[in-house]
Order: structure tokens, then sequence, then C-alpha cells
């Protein structure tokens, strides 16, 4: 007589097909006439069935972003990423490029101006009249 | 018939990974990315998971001239990624015994219910269940049941006997029962 401990660690192998011919006929029987071992079978199958639903998982955008950083700092040379794929980091791009030309603009345009004292006296003079003139 | 055709892809994706074509790695990525992703969330938990993808692509650039095309590229990739959350895990956890503590000292609780216990079962509580999981059973039953790998391959992998890996599965798949049962009657048997 086969008992309820002896079958039960054999019915994850009959659910994936493990058994010989000779076990899985004694493992059945046992099952057919074994209310508990019957529900354990029903509860591994029904198990098996969702986990085969559990797929593929959508990393977060800023992995992709980080891997290719890491490559660029690695491989200067190495282009990872397409260079169409990717309009937003080329607007970014643009804007910080746009801001470092303004604020270089701006730095010249101050030294030049640091540099020509009498260009910023001649400039003021009006303000100073109008003070004056008060 | 499809196989080495595929092969035969992703050795010339490969090739223009390592020729610096622009696109051609991040192709790569956008490809395997999620499948990878899936199985590192599941093995090593959420948090840890944006990183050790992120490493396995990094090493995945790094070692691309060792990829030959004896197999699809996705499955080279699969082995990169598990072999670095075993590391992973094994490097928390230590040896074998420990990895799998918590399961092997639990009595077996397939014959002291009657009947079936799970109603229909929700994908989330299982992926809840699943993390619950000590890690060598975790792993067991993700390349397993969720990946499809055999018992000798996972051996191999674990460096574990075919029967511990088995006997770790059907332990695993039992402690995943309880766990379903029990949230099944926290949650007044919604599911």
């Amino acid at each position: 007589m086969v008992s309820c401990r002896d079958v039960e660690p054999q019915l994850s192998l009959l659910i994936d097909g493990l058994l010989s011919a000779d076990e899985e006929s004694r493992v059945r029987t046992h099952v057919s006439g074994c209310h508990s071992c019957r529900g354990l079978l029903a509860d591994l199958e029904r198990l098996r069935v969702v986990t085969r639903q559990m797929g593929p998982i959508a990393p977060p955008e800023h992995v992709w972003l980080e891997v290719a950083g890491q490559i660029r700092l690695t491989h200067p040379s190495a282009p990872v990423a397409s260079s169409s794929g990717r309009p937003a980091l080329q607007w970014i791009g643009l804007a910080a490029a746009l801001v470092l030309v303004t604020v270089g603009v701006y730095f010249f345009q101050r030294t030049k101006a640091i540099e020509a004292p009498g260009v910023v006296t001649t400039a003021r003079q009006p303000v100073r009249g109008l003070a004056a003139e008060d | 018939m499809n196989g080495p055709v595929l092969a035969h892809a992703d050795l010339a994706l490969a090739e223009r990974c390592q020729a610096n074509i622009p696109g051609a790695f991040e192709e790569v990525y956008r490809a395997h990315a999620p499948r990878l992703f899936g199985v590192i969330c599941r093995l090593v938990g959420r948090i840890e998971a944006e990183d050790l993808l992120q490493e396995t692509f990094l090493s995945a650039h790094r070692k691309l001239g060792l990829y030959k095309g004896e197999s699809a590229l996705g499955t080279w990739l699969f082995r990169l990624a598990t072999n670095l959350c075993i590391d992973h895990l094994r490097s928390r956890s230590g040896r074998w015994s420990q990895m799998t503590q918590g399961l092997d000292d639990e009595p077996d609780s397939g014959g002291t219910n009657s009947g079936p216990v799970l109603g229909v079962i929700d994908r989330l509580d299982l992926e809840r269940a699943v993390a619950g999981l000590p890690p060598g059973a975790r792993l067991v039953f993700v390349l397993h049941d969720v990946e499809g790998f055999e018992h000798k391959e996972i051996a191999e992998m674990l460096e574990i006997s075919d029967g511990t890996s088995k006997s770790q599965l059907h332990r695993a798949r039992l402690r995943l029962r309880e766990m379903l049962a029990a949230h099944r009657v926290n949650s007044g048997g919604r599911s």
C-alpha cells in the first residue's frame, strides 16, 4: 500500500513529466483514491499555469542611459546610442549647448567691458546727469 | 530551422556592436532587457535588479568578442545575467544550505491538507510569494518553472545535484501553495 508520504514528493515530478510509466501509474492510482493528494496535485497544476504567465518586465529608461553613459566613459569612441532614436536627448543637448554659448558670450562681453572702463563711465553719465538735475 | 538563421543574425548584430556601429548595442539592449530584467527582479528583488541589469549589459559589452554565435544572443545574455545573480546571492547568503534555510526545516504541507486550497491565483500575489521564498529555492523555482531550464542545467549552474534541484523545486512549490492559501484566507477568500 502506497502512503501519501511516499506519493507527495512525486507529485511535482508527475506534473513535470519526469516519472517512468510504472511510477506514474502507481502515483495516479493513489491519487485517484486520495482526496488530499488529489487536492495537492490540482493546486500544483494551477500554480504551474499561472507561473507560465510570469513574463518580461520593462526596466526603467534610466538604466539604458546609465549603461550607455558608462560605455561612453570607458570607450569614448563607441557610439552606443542610435543617432536618430532619441530626439528628446538631442533637444536637451542642443539646449545645453545654447546655454553654454550664451554664458560664454556674456562672460566675454563682461571681460571686454572691464578691460575698457571708459565705455562704462560714458554709459553711466546720463544717469548721473539725471540724478544731478533732481 | 530558425535556430541557425537567428544565431547568424545575432552574430552579425554582435559584430556590428564590436565595430561600434551607432545604435547596434542599443538594439541588443532593447531586444533583451525586458526578459533579463524580469528574471533578475525575481531572483534578487526589484531594488537590486536595476544595478544587476546594468552590470549584465556592461559585462556583455566587454565580452561580446567571446560570443561566437553557438547559441542565440538572448541565451548568451541570459547565462550572463543568471550567473551574476547567482554570484550576488551567494555573496549575500554564503553557502547553499544558508540559501535554502527556512525551507528544509519545515514540514511538508502537502499531506496535511484535504482537497485543493487554492482558488484562482492572482499573478501579482504569486510574484509577491515568489519574492518571499529563500534565495536557493527561488533560484530553482524561477529557473525551472518560469524560465524553463531542466534540472540538469540548474544543477550545473548552481553546483548542486539533480536530486537537490528536484527536491528544492517541490518544496518551493509547496511553500508557495502555503503562502498563497494563507493570503487567500487573510483576504477573505477573494481570489
